[in-house]
């Protein structure tokens, strides 16, 4: 009791010292509470949307054309049908001669059984049924080209009247239309465009409504069982829920590590301000000890106020962390298929409590323990040292249950044992380079101090080595910050900046037109030239799948659980061609590309595809070309730069093979950028040529752009919570150092030195410390994105040094501006002033 | 052991070691302070007062020798045994004050009874500060408290668990010559009142010479050990 007493009537009048211990586990709680509010939310929506997330009770889907018997398989369900073909075409707008890439749905049946398609006016779906062409088109899509319902739209060779406006469709995120917008129609109508020949790509799907929904699990195995061997993918409710939540969980698990580390650097701060706090009662501690408190009691009685001061920060960041409730769902809306429900979240609530105040107390319990080392004889004489620094068990304990306990919360977050230690691992990592860094830099400049120039240089020099220096706090608070602000700006800017870059260099094709017939090839190009483009690539493609590798069937070795090798080297569709030569973009690694003799058929194989495939030179690959097998040998090994602006192909063949096969063609050009050239070739295209498909890069760099803005501003939203618990330990390691300084401040005012001598010092000191701190950020950041650009986003790394400066300067200039706002108010004032206010 | 000691230093030396080197601070210090006396213990800086002050109290411990305070021998105690031996049986009174900043004059009053499990002290206290002339101040915090004043609330403080022994280290150090006056009268009447022994750090000889004892240390050795012929008489 007397202890409670005494924590509180020690803490009532320095609320303010407190103040950012509790305003740092709020931010760092906030951030993180938020996002996994909405990871519950989300999951708890999927669980209440699930049927109309699939519209139906079984799918079965596939990219390949089901043969007799697969439809027979396919028809024999018993249960409520429907099916939907779709594919990629140009959409002409016959009024204004609009044109745009879009994604056709061609639907039989009453899909959706479960939810339904939204339209403007309600009921349009209902004139697919009807006889006559009718289409419904995404209302962005009609915006954007101001077209009305009644307009008329013309798909390949046919042209649709459009019945309605596509307002939302069960299971589809509004970003996904944004990229591809979705126009729906008919199955009757298909054949009628000509779209659907011999080696387009269609995506066919059947769906299935149950009366029971075990009937629904019988009807999956049955299909599975017959038919994944063939390609096809069977999906049900739960699979499908399983899909989305897994989906979902990659991208709030990367928000929910942001999130952490917010609550880590908030931490930090705390450890920092509990550490000030306790030196300023250094004193009084002692003196509680001469009057005979014991070493446990002068424990307890900070601990107790620590212990309020976490449970009233995480009870705020808490409720804050709900606040962002209705903002963060509104960010992510467009990438969630189904409306996401705002709600507090209990479970999110209570681990949050749990994570706030265990994360607070851990680190306040480190500088804490150093009271017991406080000894009565400090009453008495202020240059006593505390007491032995030897071997302290608890210390040990309490130092080495800070990385389990991180790992434990990280697994708590992330619920990946392999992930939450990497996590920690890297975090200790980091840790240990930058102390190493510092106490290197400290020795370097105790060995070789510069003996010459200003005094000012000089001091504030000795000021990062001398005895109670803070250059190891400082530099890991602010170096830890700078490290996770710099990749997750350097991240970003790999990932956005990348793309639209190679676009704008040089001479590359910025038009892809593709779907084109082989009798198509010389009049199309003939097109291009009329328009005075270069045709900067025309490549002919070959559909087709494998059937065999290394001696062994596909569906063998998808049986064995063994195998290592991921599903898409071996369902994928493989769109080869062939040729003698290499481009630009392509390199040799092993072999030789050997030509057709007549014989054996030497193919050369992309060289990330033979590592995950485990294949050699000279090992089998069968192919299936449309229905006839194919003998191959892997001739050869290319390195591909996938980032080039070009018809890239995992698998080339010699010529002489491939020619008499069914294909289609791609040509490359590159566009004028005059938007009435560009309109008036694409209009040109469709015209004449229904089933060839336009991709205008120019035009999809700016929805990328749009897109990833979205993405960047949401990671932002959230980093914005780590940037500032980082700064507010940056605030409290100054304030820490500022009791280092004050006395030294005052002997040299006394002495005689001007303000404007002292802050010199203060300011040459902060400018070392904020440039070795940031450097050492700058450092591991550029590490961190390395490993990044490899493992996690598979791009080339690529940095660009003018951020890395920009960071510098801010993180320098930031250190610079608050650590002389800390020490201004002191050199402003008399020495007599300053010497008064030194308790 | 003897009976009346309520004090007994024992063959006392303290070294600190620092880079390497040894410093003797106290030699073979060895005397007995009986119950009730009061003693001053004088030297010039450095030669070892405070440590030797500290050694008895408790505070820190000795590189050999022994301190046996209140029939206790300090070296069998861990730190904990030895505060609460202090919060039971000793009082101190610092030259800087020592008040807690956080708690008002009242409250740092109460702290050693508190320590010691008391409830009710506030009456207790409330007559100790009325006593040394601060009953209108026991609501004010250090900060608001002259020198002087918060001499008064640390002897208060000092004498509230009825000490056996008091130590104190330049109580006057910090204060004006009017004041100090004041505060040594207090301290010595209290000390009358409640019988309680007195060892006092100083080196003003005016307050030395109003205890019944004076023992001069030079270079951390007994230079002295001898009664104040102006109290004893």
């Amino acid at each position: 009791m007397w202890i409670l007493q005494m924590a509180w009537r020690d803490a009532r009048r320095k609320k303010t010292q407190l103040f950012i211990f509790v305003l740092a586990i709020t931010v760092g709680l906030a951030a993180m509470v938020a996002i996994n509010t909405l990871g519950n939310n989300v999951n708890k929506d999927i669980e209440r949307y699930a049927k109309e997330l699939l519209g139906a009770d079984l799918l079965a889907r596939s990219n390949k054309a089901p043969d007799s018997t697969q439809q027979q398989l396919l028809e024999s369900i018993e249960a409520e049908k429907a099916k939907e073909w779709a594919f990629n075409a140009m959409a002409y707008f016959t009024n204004n001669e609009g044109t745009r890439f879009v994604d056709v749905k061609a639907l039989e049946g009453d899909f959706p059984f479960y939810g339904e398609i939204e339209t403007a006016p309600a009921q349009a779906e209902e004139r697919l049924k009807a006889t006559g062409s009718f289409a419904l088109v995404d209302q962005v899509l009609m915006s954007q080209f101001d077209v009305q319902v009644g307009d008329s739209v013309r798909i390949g060779k046919q042209y649709f009247t459009i019945a309605g406006r596509l307002l939302q469709v069960p299971g589809q995120a509004t970003i996904a239309s944004s990229v591809l917008p979705s126009i729906y129609i008919s199955l009757r109508q298909v054949p009628a465009t000509e779209l659907v020949q011999v080696g387009s790509r269609v995506r066919y799907r059947y769906y299935y409504q149950f009366q029971k929904a075990l009937e629904a699990e019988e009807a999956a195995s049955f299909l599975e069982k017959r038919l994944a061997k063939e390609g096809f993918r069977v999906e049900t409710v739960a699979s499908r829920k399983e899909t989305l939540g897994e989906t979902f969980e990659n991208f709030t698990d990367f928000l929910a590590l942001v999130g952490f580390i917010a609550l880590l650097l908030g931490c930090l701060s705390v450890a920092s301000a509990v550490n000030i706090y306790l030196k300023d009662k250094q004193k009084d501690i002692a003196t509680l000890r001469c009057l005979g408190a014991s070493s446990t009691q002068a424990l307890l009685i900070y601990f107790v106020q620590m212990v309020a001061m976490a449970i009233v920060g995480s009870l705020l960041g808490v409720v804050l962390g709900s606040l962002l409730q209705f903002i963060l769902p509104s960010l992510l809306q467009s990438f969630i298929p189904f409306e996401v429900s705002i709600a507090l979240s209990w479970v999110a609530i209570g681990q949050g409590l749990l994570i706030g105040i265990g994360m607070a107390l851990l680190f306040a319990w480190l500088p804490l323990l150093s009271i017991r080392q406080i000894t009565p004889l400090q009453a008495l004489r202020v240059e006593v040292q505390t007491a032995s620094t030897r071997w302290d068990r608890s210390k040990v304990v309490s130092y080495l249950a800070v990385p389990v306990v991180i790992m434990l919360l990280a697994q708590l977050q992330l619920q990946d044992w392999t992930a939450s230690a990497l996590f920690t691992l890297f975090l200790v990592f980091t840790l240990g380079v930058i102390a190493f860094n510092a106490w290197s830099l400290r020795w370097l400049l105790r060995r070789f101090f510069p003996t010459r120039g200003p005094y000012t240089l000089r001091q504030s020099i000795a000021n990062l080595y001398r005895p109670q220096n803070q250059t190891l706090q400082l530099m890991i608070i602010i170096g830890l910050g700078t490290a996770f602000m710099a990749t997750l700006f350097f991240s970003q800017q790999l990932l956005t900046k990348r793309f639209s870059l190679s676009m704008r260099k040089g001479e590359r094709p910025n038009v892809i037109l593709f779907d084109i017939q082989r009798s198509q090839a010389a009049s199309l190009k003939q097109l291009v030239q009329d328009y005075k483009m270069p045709v900067i690539q025309q490549v002919p493609i070959v559909t087709m799948r494998l059937a065999s590798m290394k001696g062994r069937d596909i569906a063998q070795i998808q049986q064995d659980s063994t195998s290592q090798t991921p599903d898409w080297v071996l369902t994928r569709e493989y769109r080869s061609t062939y040729s003698d030569t290499l481009t630009a973009n392509e390199k040799l690694s092993k072999g030789q590309l050997k030509p057709y003799k007549g014989d054996t058929v030497w193919v050369s194989v992309e060289q990330r595809m033979t590592e995950q495939a485990d294949l050699q030179l000279g090992d089998p690959l069968v192919f299936n070309v449309q229905g006839r097998k194919l003998t191959t040998y892997v001739g050869s090994i290319r390195v591909v730069n996938w980032q080039a602006m070009q018809t890239n192909v995992l698998v080339l063949f010699p010529t002489g093979v491939l020619e008499n096969a069914p294909q289609q063609q791609v040509m490359l050009t590159r566009l004028p950028n005059t938007g009435q050239t560009r309109l008036a070739f694409q209009r040109a295209v469709v015209r004449q040529f229904p089933n060839v498909s336009v991709i205008d890069l120019q035009a999809i760099i700016s929805t990328v752009d749009e897109l990833t803005d979205k993405i960047s501003f949401v990671i932002q939203f959230m980093a914005f919570f780590s940037i500032f618990a980082g700064f507010l330990g940056l605030l409290s390691a100054l304030q820490l150092s500022r009791y280092q300084r004050l006395q030294e401040n005052v002997l040299l005012r006394v002495l005689g030195a001007s303000a404007r001598t002292i802050t010199k010092i203060n300011a040459l000191e902060y400018v070392f410390l904020g440039t070795l701190a940031a450097i050492n950020g700058l450092l591991l950041a550029i590490l961190a994105t390395w490993l990044l650009a490899i493992y996690a986003f598979s791009v080339p790394f690529q940095l660009s040094w003018g951020a890395g400066l920009g960071i510098w300067l801010v993180i320098t200039s930031i250190t610079l501006v608050m650590g002389l706002l800390n020490s201004w108010q002191r050199t402003q004032r008399t020495p007599l002033e300053a010497l008064r206010m030194e308790r | 052991m003897s009976e009346t000691a309520i004090l007994q230093v024992e063959h006392l030396t303290k070294t600190y070691h620092t880079q390497g080197e040894a410093l003797n601070v106290l030699k073979d210090i060895h005397f007995q302070v009986q119950k009730g006396e009061t003693l001053a213990l004088v030297g010039a800086s450095g030669s070892g007062k405070t440590t030797l002050l500290g050694l008895c109290a408790g505070l820190d411990q000795p590189s050999s020798g022994q301190v046996v305070l209140h029939y206790t021998a300090l070296d069998q105690l861990t730190e904990d045994q030895r505060a609460r031996l202090r919060n039971e049986h000793v009082g101190f009174i610092f030259q800087n004050f020592q008040l807690l900043p956080t708690l008002t004059a009242l409250e740092n009053v109460m702290v050693p009874l508190e320590l010691l499990g008391h409830k009710k002290v506030q009456p207790l206290a409330a007559e100790l500060l009325e006593r040394v002339g601060l009953g209108d101040r026991l609501k004010h915090y250090p900060s608001q408290l002259s020198g002087g004043e918060q001499q008064r609330v640390a002897l208060a403080r000092a004498f509230i668990n009825t000490p056996k022994i008091i130590f104190a280290d330049e109580p006057t150090g910090n204060l004006d010559e009017a004041t100090s006056q004041k505060i040594e009268q207090l301290l010595f009447d209290m000390n009358q009142e409640h019988q309680t022994t007195l060892v006092i750090v100083t080196h003003d000889q005016t307050l030395a010479r109003k205890t019944q004892r004076i023992i001069q240390l030079k270079g951390g050795k007994i230079g002295s050990d001898q009664p104040n012929p102006t109290t004893t008489a």
